[in-house]
C-alpha cells in the first residue's frame, strides 16, 4: 500500500487495478493446493480443540459419572484423531453429520417456539389490531381514495436520517 | 470522500465504491462465488471494490447499506399480524433469519471490514431502499434535473415511488405501499408460467410476443384498481405471498384456467398469452406511472430504476411514446444497484456534495464496465502454467481478427477489459455471433447457451449506426431499450403463425439479421460508443468493414443458470464446457480444436441451479 501512496494518481490506480485482479482471481493458490492446505489446518485445529473441551468435559461428569466420563473421553478422543489423521475427509464428514443433526433440531425447535409465539402473541395481536383499523396493509381497491399515492414520512436533513436504521 | 455501498440478504447482493461521487468500482457478488443471484454478505464484492480503489486501513469514509433493516422487519411483522393464523410457514422461515442476522447489519459490515483490513470503526449509514433506487438512477445520468421513477418488488413499504432529482438533491416525493407492487404482480406471473421469480422474469417478457393478450381483461378487471393518477392497488385474494410461500393461490390459478405450469414443463399456448397479456397490462400501467411522473414534477426527463425497469420492452415504447424527451435507465437497474445508490444518496443529499458531472456530457457508469480487469502477463502467467496453447494478437491485429472470425459463422467468446455491473453483459463478457446468420439463433441456443429455443438475442451495433438498422434515435448503451428493427431490413415473407411448431415460427428469416430479430420484429438494442468500450467498438467496426453490418449477436458469457463470468478461468471452463469455437482472453485468441480435453470430475450441468 505504501507504494501505492508514493506514486503518482496514475500510477497508483494502475497499482489498485493490478491488486484488484490479484484479488478477484487467486488461481495460483487454488492450483497449488493452498486453499486446501489452510482448510485442513483450520480443520486439524478445530479437532485438537474439540477434543480438549471433550477432556474437560470428561472430567467434570467423571466427579458424580465415572462410567460416563470415559465414553466422553473416548469420543473426545477419536474425534481428535480422525481431525488429525484425516482433516479433510472422515472428520469433515463428520462435522457434516453433526451439523445437520444441529440443524434438524435447530429446526424442530424454531417450528415449536414459533407456533407457540404465533397462537398466543400474533394472531391475538393481529385481531385486536385490526378489529381497530391499525394495520398500513390493505388487501385491495377502496372506491372512497381518490389515489393511492401516500407521501412519504419527511427525512431529516442531512446526515441524521442515514444514521438510522429505521 | 470514499463511501462503500452495499445491498445484500435478498437477492443479487452487491458492493460499490465511490469517490468524490464518482464511481470507482461495482460488482455482484454471484460473479466471485459463481453462485447465481447470490444474496448472502458481498464478502468478495467489498474486498474486490476495496482493492480496486486502493482503499487502506483509514481510506473509508463510510460504508452505507441500501435499506432499513428495522422499517423492512416491521413491514415483515405487520403483515403476519395482518394474515394472522395464516402465514405461520412463512414467519417460521424469515422470523429467525431476521433475528439472528438480518436485523445486526453493523457488526456484520464492520466484522467484514475487518477481514478487509479496514477500520472496523467505520461509520455504517442506511438510505431507505428506494431512495437507494433513485440514487442509482439519477446521480449517474446525464440530466441535471428529471423525474425519477422507482418500480420494484418491495423495499421496506414501499414498491413505487416519484420524486424529482435537481442537481445534488434527490426528494422522494409519493409512494405506494406494500403489497399493492407492479413487480410482484409481474413476478406472480413469472412463477405461474413456471419460471424462477427474481430471475425469470425477463424470459416471460421474451415469451411475451409469442401470446396474444387474452388475459388482459382479466387482468385488468380482477387483479388491478387503478385511479387516474396511475396509482393503483392489487387484489390480494387473489395473491398468495402475503401469508405464503407462493407468489399465487387457487383463485388466481382458476381465473387463469388451471394451476400453475410446472418449471422445466413444455411451454403451451397458455403461457404465451399470459406473458403477452402481462406485458401489455405492465406496460399500461408504466406509462400511466410516467404521465403521472411528468404532471407531478414538469420535468421533461426520466430516470428509472427498480427491477421493473429491466424491462426494456416497456422502456422502449414508453421512449416512443414522447411523455418524456428522454430517459435514462440505471443499467443495474435491481437490488444490484442499490449498492451503487446508496453511497450516492448519502454523499449528495447527506453529505450536501455537488455532483461530479462528465466534461462530455455522457453519464457516469462508465458503460458499466466498473469490475475487474486482468492484465495480459496474468492471462499469460495463467495460460503457461497450464499449457494451454494460445495465440497473441497484436494490437492492430486483434479486432480485425475477431471480426473475420465472426464474419466466418464462429462463435467467440470474448472476455476483456473491466467486468459488466449488472445483469447484461456489454462486451467484456460476452459471446459474440454474426447476426446475419439464420443459424446463429438456434446454434447459439442449444449449443451454447443450453437453454429454450424461444429465446431471442441481443445486438451490439455502432452508436452511430443504430438509425441504419433499429427504429431507434439515440444510444441505447446497456441494452435497456427494445425497437424495431427498420422497416426496410426486413424480409417480405409471412409472418403469420401458421402451426402450433414454435421453433419453425421462431427461426423463420425476418430480416438481414435474423439472429437478433425477434418474431415481432424487435431487438433487445445494445449501442457501443468508443469511449465506454474502445476494443468492443473496434470489432464492430471492423466487421462492418468485413460485412457491410455494423451489427453482432452479443449474449452474455455463461450457460444457463451460471452467473456471467469474471475472471478468464471461469471463461476457458465456461468455453470448454460449450461448443463455442474461439476464446479472446485479452490480447490471446484460443481455438477450441487445439485445446486439451478437459476432463472434469463431476457433471458440470448439475453445479448450477436451473433459474
Amino acid at each position: 500500500m505504501s507504494d501505492i501512496l508514493l506514486a503518482s494518481p496514475a500510477a497508483a490506480r494502475e497499482a489498485a487495478s493490478r491488486s484488484a485482479a490479484e484479488t478477484a482471481w487467486r488461481w495460483r493458490e487454488r492450483a497449488q493446493g493452498v486453499d486446501d492446505r489452510a482448510a485442513a489446518a483450520a480443520a486439524r485445529k478445530r479437532g485438537a480443540l474439540g477434543g480438549v473441551v471433550g477432556l474437560l468435559a470428561a472430567v467434570a461428569v467423571s466427579f458424580w459419572r465415572p462410567g460416563a466420563a470415559w465414553i466422553v473421553a473416548s469420543i473426545a478422543v477419536i474425534t481428535t484423531l480422525l481431525a488429525l489423521a484425516s482433516p479433510l475427509g472422515g472428520f469433515r464428514r463428520l462435522t457434516h453429520a453433526l451439523e445437520a443433526f444441529g440443524h434438524g433440531v435447530g429446526v424442530t425447535l424454531t417450528w415449536v417456539l414459533m407456533t407457540v409465539a404465533y397462537a398466543l402473541l400474533f394472531l391475538p395481536v393481529g385481531l385486536a389490531l385490526r378489529a381497530a383499523g391499525k394495520l398500513r396493509i390493505t388487501r385491495g381497491a377502496d372506491a372512497r381514495l381518490a389515489s393511492y399515492w401516500q407521501l412519504p414520512p419527511p427525512a431529516p436533513p442531512g446526515l441524521d436520517g442515514y444514521r438510522k436504521p429505521f | 470522500m470514499k463511501l462503500l455501498g452495499i445491498s445484500c440478504f435478498y437477492h443479487d447482493s452487491a458492493a460499490c465504491l465511490v469517490e468524490d461521487g464518482r464511481v470507482v468500482a461495482a460488482a455482484q457478488e454471484e460473479r466471485f462465488t459463481r453462485k447465481k443471484h447470490d444474496e448472502g454478505f458481498p464478502l468478495h464484492a467489498v474486498r474486490y471494490c476495496l482493492a480496486e480503489g486502493g482503499v487502506g486501513a483509514d481510506g473509508l469514509d463510510g460504508v452505507v447499506f441500501y435499506d432499513k433493516p428495522l422499517l423492512k422487519f416491521h413491514r415483515i411483522l405487520e403483515t403476519y399480524l395482518a394474515v394472522a393464523p395464516k402465514g405461520l410457514r412463512s414467519a417460521t422461515m424469515a422470523i429467525p433469519v431476521w433475528l439472528r442476522e438480518k436485523l445486526w447489519i453493523p457488526p456484520i459490515i464492520q466484522d467484514a471490514l475487518a477481514q478487509c483490513g479496514v477500520s472496523a470503526k467505520t461509520e455504517v449509514f442506511f438510505t431507505q431502499h428506494h431512495e437507494a433506487h433513485a440514487a442509482s438512477a439519477f446521480y449517474p445520468s446525464p440530466f441535471e434535473e428529471a423525474a425519477v421513477l422507482t418500480l420494484d418488488g418491495v423495499g421496506e413499504w414501499a414498491t413505487t415511488t416519484v420524486g424529482v432529482g435537481e442537481g445534488k438533491d434527490l426528494r422522494i416525493l409519493q409512494e405506494i405501499p406494500f403489497p399493492h407492487s407492479l413487480g410482484l404482480l409481474y413476478s406472480a406471473f413469472t412463477y405461474f408460467t413456471g419460471f424462477k421469480v427474481n430471475s425469470g422474469e425477463y424470459k416471460l417478457m421474451g415469451l411475451a410476443p409469442y401470446g396474444e393478450p387474452k388475459y388482459a381483461d382479466a387482468i385488468r378487471n380482477e387483479l388491478v384498481d387503478w385511479k387516474d393518477d396511475g396509482s393503483f392497488r392489487l387484489d390480494m385474494d387473489y395473491f398468495g405471498y402475503l401469508d405464503g410461500l407462493v407468489m399465487t393461490n387457487d383463485r388466481f390459478a382458476k381465473l387463469f384456467g388451471g394451476p400453475a405450469r410446472k418449471p422445466e414443463s413444455r411451454i403451451g399456448r397458455r403461457e404465451m398469452d399470459l406473458g403477452a397479456s402481462i406485458q401489455l397490462v405492465c406496460e399500461e400501467m408504466v406509462f400511466r406511472l410516467a404521465r403521472h411522473a411528468r404532471e407531478l414534477t414538469g420535468k421533461k426527463n426520466l430516470c428509472l430504476a427498480g427491477g421493473v425497469a429491466l424491462n426494456c420492452v416497456a422502456n422502449g415504447k414508453l421512449l416512443r411514446l414522447g411523455i418524456f424527451d428522454d430517459l435514462w435507465i440505471q443499467p443495474a437497474a435491481g437490488d444490484a444497484g442499490g449498492a451503487l445508490g446508496a453511497p450516492l444518496a448519502v454523499y449528495h443529499n447527506g453529505f450536501g456534495k455537488p455532483r461530479a458531472r462528465r466534461a462530455d456530457g455522457r453519464d457516469g457508469m462508465s458503460g458499466a464496465l466498473l469490475g475487474p480487469e486482468f492484465p495480459a502477463a496474468q492471462i499469460r502467467d495463467y495460460l503457461d502454467a497450464h499449457e494451454l496453447p494460445y495465440e497473441e494478437l497484436a494490437a492492430g491485429e486483434w479486432a480485425p481478427r475477431i471480426a473475420r472470425l465472426i464474419a466466418e459463422e464462429n462463435v467467440v467468446g470474448l472476455c476483456q477489459g473491466r467486468m459488466e455491473f449488472g445483469p447484461r453483459a456489454l462486451g467484456a463478457r460476452s459471446i459474440l455471433g454474426d447476426a446475419r446468420s439464420a443459424k446463429m439463433q438456434s446454434v447459439m441456443n442449444l449449443k451454447i447457451k443450453y437453454r429454450e429455443s424461444f429465446r431471442p438475442f441481443a445486438p451490439s451495433v455502432l452508436e452511430e449506426r443504430v438509425s441504419d438498422y433499429f427504429e431507434l434515435d439515440r444510444p441505447s448503451p446497456y441494452m435497456l431499450l427494445v425497437a424495431d428493427v427498420r422497416k426496410e431490413r426486413r424480409t417480405s415473407a409471412s409472418n403469420e403463425r401458421t402451426s402450433d411448431d414454435l421453433l419453425e415460427w421462431v427461426n423463420r428469416l425476418r430480416s438481414d439479421i435474423p439472429a437478433v430479430t425477434h418474431v415481432d420484429y424487435s431487438a433487445r438494442i445494445q449501442t457501443v460508443h468508443a469511449a465506454d468500450n474502445p476494443g468492443y467498438h473496434a470489432i464492430l467496426t471492423e466487421l462492418e468493414k468485413a460485412t457491410g453490418f455494423a451489427v453482432l449477436v452479443n449474449t452474455s458469457f455463461n450457460v444457463r443458470g451460471e452467473p456471467i463470468v469474471c475472471t478468464p478461468e471461469d471463461a476457458y471452463r465456461c468455453f470448454m464446457r460449450t461448443e463455442m469455437d474461439y476464446l479472446v482472453l485479452g490480447p490471446f485468441l484460443l481455438a477450441k480444436v487445439e485445446q486439451p480435453k478437459m476432463v472434469e470430475g463431476i457433471d458440470w450441468k448439475q453445479e448450477y441451479a436451473l433459474d
